[in-house]
């Protein structure tokens, strides 16, 4: 039987047009297939089969999404990773759901993340465990790594997750798949559980970079229900790749070495800007200003916000509550016992970096280093259309290899902090494999409200390199 | 106790529930007295993935209140995080304006006092914590979100008195701007009270933070009371510190809530989920151009076109009910009697201070749905200014308008009082006869010389027709008796 769970969307829908079999029985395969494969992967921590609106109307015509478990939808377990929502239900739709379903989506479950969030490899889970279809000793990313995991195993059609500070591009890196981190407020953020407001976005992910952008068709756009949405109307006339990337000018880092990237890393890149040069872009090394060094900015403003944001989960009203003589002990005691390790480390450093005393030293410092950036960043687009840079400074590590350290772990994210600091939309899309048969992806940041461009400039790159007819891929090596 | 030669300042913190018919981040609706935990929604509720949205209702009465106070309005103004645990907050942060408010400065008068004020600034209110009979605390999150208004003065009022003089100027005028009804019965208006020396005594800042103030005079104990209490200790040579400190009504005294040194640290940091509110110039002068009428322009205009003293002024726009009736009512009798407002003023004034208010039991909001409406009793002063009745007929009258169910027709009151003055007749001849049937030794004494006891005779009739009768009209046929 031919499987067509390596295929896109769009050549699904083409496939079906010509004679093939029905999305609907392809999505069936697929629950089925999830099933099976789900207790040795972990993607999804929960079936939901929500068959969205009746009918299998356009664009998304009945094609079953994975949801991370941070993105509300009524009667959901949005349990965001964590013990203390482990039971909670979602009343009410998130505006991205309520807009898949209102474009014929349906949703096959609610997948794998790190606690809130917080997390760049999916090991700071608590509720299931995630695993890189590639190598199931791999991490798959976080921390959306159950997202990446389903697309990449063919276990969805496409998945969304949510990006803070990389948490949808890294997983998209580690499982070789199209992740999207949009502008700040171009798709609501209602419904997202907070983890911090002035980075976090919803990201997708796909098989492609065409599937990607129907997604993100459908979710971008303002919302009422979102103040900081967006109002910019947006081009809904369909993706074209271009013939090639003449007129365009894409930098890349001058200084190399600043990035700290493995050899193999470094070596892929290199050969990515050979590749954009191929295909017709001017190419050219630019000066990064403070943009890579965002990670101390990024580390002090993520933990402040987080730690405000978490301040609602107290078991009044919802979530796991466990009950003492007095209010402050219930307190305590809810929230000792009901986060993880990372989540309370963050906290605990958000309080300190927010408080009296200290928060001129960090909090306002980092403010201050992040306007910075959005000026470095600034002046960059002035001369450029698009940043080219690697999404990480390594390809997919071990489980457990930096668990005990981490800057290690965090060290991770220098390349995808930058855009989430300055709010700009930033793509990962895989471009060939690492010696030991692991995805390399390249990543392309640009101006607000640039993900046409960023998504068709990739998708010339993606046409010309075949990533998906990669023979060691998982989807072409399903049970 | 020698008199203090310190000076004490008072400050207050006022907050002011808006008006509005939703809550100012959600849709639900901002209405009290409803069944607990009714009006809510994932966005007042704190639930996760929630967002807040300014209702853009708030913005007008804001800003009206703001350049009512004759406040400076910064272009833009910032909301901010205040983050605190507590079980009548959702989100265990409020959402409230730290570092840039809506408006700074400002002042309202009290007579001659100028109090001046810091700020004023916008917040969502909290629910409410209700102790039950299980000795346990239930949350009911109706007002959580609730769109409130603060304002925070200088210390610039001096005692008690002056604090609840001035607080209900403020109520005044919030409900003239018809921003705030102003009951703190129901909640829309609450206030704390500052107390703390300054004058050439200062010293270095120690406040005492009065809570748990309920109505407008237990600000003015409970200041009274803290200033005593202040003023004896720093005579004692004890040391004060910033306290916070509740007022209990049944003991009359302050209690200790907590030290000001243990104060919490709120973390304030600018809320990412709401845009900067942008006043323009144009938003403000729409707001000017569509100004109410204030209090005190009020009370100059009512004083110069109705004749009436300023004292009186005052009396009358008290309240916008009450100025209303006054003025709809001097309006309609100038008309009808063809006669100058500044000659009706005075007339209407008594009316209506006395048995117009005595009928609503001196509560102002029950005027626009009494049975006498200022034309009605304007119609019955018309007759009385004519000279067609006299002032106990009037009494009478008014009287009869009220009881009726239904509307009645002056005109028709009056033919059917016709009987009445020949009754009135009857009456006066009866007791007139009595009394000086009764008096003969005092009759006599007058025929002798002793006119002074006309006025005598004149009092006990007037005793005993119980007000029935006219003084003028009983002195008269006394005289003729008598002569």
């Amino acid at each position: 039987m031919t499987s067509f769970r390596h295929m896109s969307m769009h050549a699904a829908r083409a496939k079906q047009a010509d004679g093939g079999p029905s999305i609907a029985s392809m999505n069936e395969e697929m629950a089925s297939a999830a099933r099976n494969e789900n207790p040795s992967l972990g993607a999804f921590t929960h079936f939901i089969e929500d068959r969205g609106s009746a009918g299998a109307q356009p664009p998304l015509a009945g094609f079953s999404g994975a949801i991370k478990a941070n993105i509300a939808g009524k009667g959901w377990p949005t349990h965001c990773g964590s013990l203390f929502l482990k039971d909670y239900i979602s009343p009410y739709d998130s505006t991205a759901v309520s807009r898949l379903r209102a474009a014929g989506s349906h949703f096959l479950g609610i997948t794998t993340m790190d606690e809130f969030g917080m997390g760049s490899s999916c090991e700071h889970t608590v509720l299931g465990q995630v695993v890189n279809p590639w190598d199931k000793s791999l991490s798959a990313g976080g921390s959306s790594g159950g997202s990446a995991a389903a697309v990449a195993a063919g276990l969805a059609w496409y998945a969304l997750g949510s990006d803070t500070g990389g948490s949808v591009r890294l997983p998209a890196h580690f499982c070789g798949v199209v992740g999207l981190k949009p502008t700040w407020g171009r798709i609501s953020r209602n419904g997202l559980v907070a983890f911090a407001s002035s980075l976090d976005t919803i990201g997708i992910l796909g098989r492609d970079t065409l599937d990607v952008f129907e997604v993100f068709s459908v979710l971008a756009g303002h919302d009422l229900y979102d103040a900081t949405s967006l109002p910019d109307p947006l081009d809904q006339s369909p993706l074209e790749i271009p013939k090639n990337l003449q007129g365009q000018t894409i930098g890349f880092p001058r200084q190399l070495d600043s990035m700290k990237l493995d050899d193999d890393v470094s070596q892929e890149f290199e050969k990515c800007i050979q590749q954009l040069k191929d295909l017709g872009a001017r190419v050219q090394p630019v000066a990064m200003g403070g943009i890579l060094d965002a990670g101390a900015p990024y580390h002090v403003l993520n933990c402040a916000e987080a730690a405000s944001n978490l301040h609602r989960f107290d078991g009044s009203l919802y979530g796991r509550r466990i009950t003492k003589e007095s209010y402050l002990e219930t307190l305590e005691q809810s929230r000792t016992k009901g986060f993880g390790p990372e989540v309370k480390r963050r906290l605990l450093l958000g309080a300190h970096v927010l408080s009296g005393g200290y928060q001129k030293q960090y909090y306002l410092r980092a403010c201050a280093a992040r306007q910075s950036l959005v000026q470095d960043f600034h002046k960059l687009f002035a001369k450029i259309d698009l940043l080219a840079l690697p999404t990480a400074p390594s390809t997919a590590f071990s489980l457990g290899s930096r668990l005990e350290d981490p800057l290690a772990m965090h060290s991770v994210d220098t390349l995808t902090v930058p855009a989430s600091l300055a709010g700009l939309p930033a793509l990962s899309f895989p471009t060939g494999l690492d010696r030991r048969g692991l995805p390399h992806s390249l990543q392309f940041i640009g101006p607000a409200c640039s993900e046409r461009l960023l998504l068709q400039s990739a998708g010339l790159y993606e046409k010309h390199i075949g990533f998906r007819d990669v023979k060691e891929a998982p989807w072409h090596r399903l049970p | 106790m020698a008199p203090s030669s310190l000076i004490f300042s008072v400050g207050l913190e006022i907050h002011a529930r808006l008006k509005t018919t939703q809550k100012i981040f959600c849709s639900c609706a901002n209405h009290y007295g409803d069944a607990p935990n009714t009006n809510t929604c994932p966005v007042c509720l704190g639930l996760p993935g929630s967002l807040p949205v300014l209702n853009s209702e708030i913005i007008l009465p804001a800003l009206r209140t703001a350049v009512a106070l004759n406040c400076e309005i910064p272009r833009l103004s910032e909301f901010s995080r205040k983050n605190y645990f507590y079980p009548d907050l959702p989100r265990n942060y409020q959402i409230t304006q730290y570092q840039r408010p809506l408006a700074l400065g400002g002042h309202l008068d009290l007579g001659d006092l100028r109090v001046r004020l810091q700020r004023i600034h916008l917040e969502e209110d909290a629910g409410r914590s209700l102790r039950g009979s299980d000795k346990m605390t239930h949350v009911d999150l109706n007002r959580a979100g609730t769109p409130l208004m603060e304002i925070v003065t200088e210390p610039d009022l001096q005692d008690g008195q002056q604090a609840r003089g001035w607080l209900t100027r403020l109520r005044q005028l919030l409900r003239y701007l018809d921003v705030c009804d102003g009951n703190m019965e129901t909640g829309s208006l609450r206030c704390d009270a500052n107390v703390g020396l300054s004058g050439p005594h200062k010293l270095a800042g120690p406040w005492i933070e009065l809570k748990n103030l309920n109505s407008f005079k237990a600000v003015a104990v409970a200041v009274d009371f803290e200033i005593k209490r202040l003023d004896e200790m720093l005579a004692n040579g004890v040391t004060l510190r910033r306290e916070t400190r509740a007022w209990d009504p049944r003991k009359k005294e302050t209690t200790l809530l907590r030290v000001k040194e243990e104060a919490s640290d709120y973390r304030y940091y600018p809320e990412p989920d709401l845009p900067l509110l942008i006043t323009e110039p144009e938003d403000i002068q729409a707001v000017i151009s569509a100004m109410p009428e204030l209090p005190h322009d009020r009370e100059k205009r009512f004083s110069r076109s109705y004749g009436i003293n300023p004292a009186e002024a005052v009396t009358f726009c008290r309240s916008l009910a009450l100025g209303s009736y006054f003025e709809s009512c001097v309006q309609s009798l100038a008309h009808q009697s063809g006669n100058d407002p500044t000659d009706c003023g005075p007339l209407v004034a008594k009316w209506v201070l006395g048995q117009v208010l005595e009928a609503v039991g001196g509560k102002d909001d029950l005027l626009p749905t009494l049975n006498l409406q200022p034309k009605k009793l304007a119609e019955i002063l018309k007759l009385l200014v004519s000279g067609k009745i006299h002032r106990t007929r009037g009494r009478l009258l008014i009287q009869q308008v009220l009881n009726a169910n239904e509307d009645v027709c002056i005109a028709d009151l009056c033919l059917s009082s016709k009987s009445n003055d020949d009754e009135d007749e009857r009456l006066l001849e009866e007791l007139c006869l009595r009394v000086l049937v009764g008096e003969s030794t005092k009759v006599e004494a007058y025929k002798n010389g002793k006119v002074g006891l006309l006025n005598y005779f004149v009092g006990q009739v007037m005793m005993l027709s119980k007000g029935l009768l006219e003084a003028e009209k009983v002195r008269s046929a006394l005289l003729k008796k008598l002569n």
